[in-house]
């Protein structure tokens, strides 16, 4: 009898515990990842690459309706380190400059990039890339499947000159979603 | 000593709030994987290190004479026994950090050493730290900027961290348990004389990572423009430092405390690394 009374409290406590952690696993968003493959105009020739981020959409533990998507966006570049979109003004994706980069394009219209010379060297942090759809610069949220982004380049580096494909805009495939898992995130080189 | 960016770099990983010893820590291991399949999937080979900054024996020792302590007010009742262990454990490894204890700068010392170790090295070095362990990565980064010896301006030679990438990182509260200021805001100090470089902060967090948002259920919190609470308490002063601090909200299809451990299997990490070092 006495060791029943002195294991029930701390018990009690422990199974409760248990029970919202199992819930708290349990009844979480589902992950999804969405991706779009396309084909950038590198200076050493043409390389595939895939832009991918991921996205919670359920409920959460105490039943609220929750959907929301990565704030940025991750393009892999076969045979080349990657590049990473983060998330600017009204959530619109934007790529930012790095050490040594020049800006050699500006953005004139939906249609065009033009070319800026000389090239122009800019602080790092400095605009060298958007993700626009339908011409217009798009978060996250706006690439849902079937959406076609149009990727956005306007630098170079002379000291990395594979880093940022020729200047312009680069359409992709339309973009696809899937049930993510670990491990599961994209190849950019085209399957052999 | 410059920097010598042919040399192999080194990724150094500070971890956060733990349980156990430094030889439970992962952090390191977990890191590396990310970095190994990022460069596998680009078909890229690159030769890197990556180096754990561990310091929970630290914090251990220093609460040992409260372990003793609550051993003995919980002998014979194992199961509140090891609850109270836990919780001495965790909350003292923040109340060392937020009273600025001899543990919490004796575990400064130890991280800035490491790092100036690398430098000494001359080899890169990029600094990931988890949760707690940003609190002092950044204080050692304030205090390795205010010395005349690093970081002159442009070169990037001179620079013995190249960037700072933080995980589920509380420095966005500003909460106060009694008297003590729990995570003070700290100061943000400029590269002297940098025109052209600014020094990277990569911010990951998740809208549903309580460690972030300071909600102690894990209810989401509103995110713009990739701002979360850390950009919104630091954005103005890293700014004005010429620093560039990026947030990226990030999501895992775990919520609450599971939110907070997602972070080392998030691949965008990985990719996020590989750009800094090789990108």
């Amino acid at each position: 009898m006495g060791l029943k009374l002195r294991y029930a409290r701390p018990a009690r406590a422990a199974v409760a515990a248990a029970v919202l952690a199992l819930a708290l696993a349990g009844c979480s968003p589902t992950s999804y990842r969405y991706q779009a493959r396309g084909t950038l105009a590198l200076p050493a020739g043409d390389a595939g690459a895939v832009l991918y981020w991921r996205g919670d959409e359920g409920r959460l533990w105490y039943g609220k309706a929750y959907a929301r998507p990565d704030s940025g966006a991750v393009l892999r570049v076969c045979g080349e380190p990657s590049l990473v979109f983060v998330a600017g003004d009204g959530d619109t994706l934007r790529l930012d400059s790095g050490s040594g980069d020049t800006v050699v394009g500006e953005i004139r219209d939906a249609a065009g990039v033009a070319t800026v010379d000389p090239p122009r060297r800019v602080r790092a942090g400095a605009l060298c890339g958007v993700v626009r759809a339908g011409g217009v610069p798009v978060a996250t949220g706006a690439l849902t499947e079937g959406v076609q982004p149009e990727l956005v380049f306007l630098c170079a580096n002379a000291r990395r000159p594979q880093r940022y494909p020729a200047p312009g805009a680069y359409l992709f495939a339309a973009v696809s979603k899937s049930v993510a898992r670990e491990g599961g995130d994209p190849e950019p080189c085209p399957a052999r | 000593m410059p920097v010598d960016f042919s040399r192999q770099p080194r990724v150094l990983v500070v971890h956060g709030v733990q349980a156990g010893s430094d030889s439970d820590v992962e952090s390191r291991t977990q890191i590396r994987k990310l970095i190994d399949r990022s460069l596998a999937k680009s078909h890229l080979q690159r030769d890197f290190e990556v180096a754990g900054f561990f310091y929970e024996d630290i914090n251990d020792r220093a609460q040992r004479f409260y372990r003793t302590i609550g051993r003995a007010l919980t002998r014979g009742e194992p199961l509140a026994g090891r609850a109270l262990a836990l919780v001495i454990d965790l909350f003292g490894d923040v109340v060392s950090a937020a009273a600025d204890t001899g543990t919490a700068r004796e575990i400064r010392a130890g991280l800035r050493s490491a790092i100036v170790e690398a430098y000494r090295q001359r080899r890169q070095l990029v600094l990931v730290a988890h949760s707690l362990g940003s609190f002092y990565a950044l204080a050692v980064l304030g205090e390795l900027m205010k010395t005349n010896n690093y970081f002159a301006g442009d070169d990037r030679a001179t620079w013995p961290v190249q960037g700072l990438v933080t995980l589920g990182s509380p420095l966005g509260l500003d909460v106060r348990i009694g008297d003590l200021r729990v995570f003070d805001k700290l100061a943000i100090v400029p590269v002297r004389g940098a025109d052209f470089e600014v020094f990277p902060w990569h911010n990951y967090f998740n809208r549903l990572d309580p460690v972030v948002s300071g909600r102690l259920f894990g209810n989401p919190i509103s995110v713009s423009a990739g701002r979360g609470p850390v950009e919104k308490r630091y954005g103005d002063d890293t700014d004005a430092a010429h620093w560039l601090l990026r947030g990226h909200a990030v999501t895992s299809g775990k919520q609450w405390l599971f939110a907070h451990t997602a972070y080392w299997r998030n691949s965008k990490i990985g990719d996020r690394l590989v750009d800094m070092l090789w990108g």
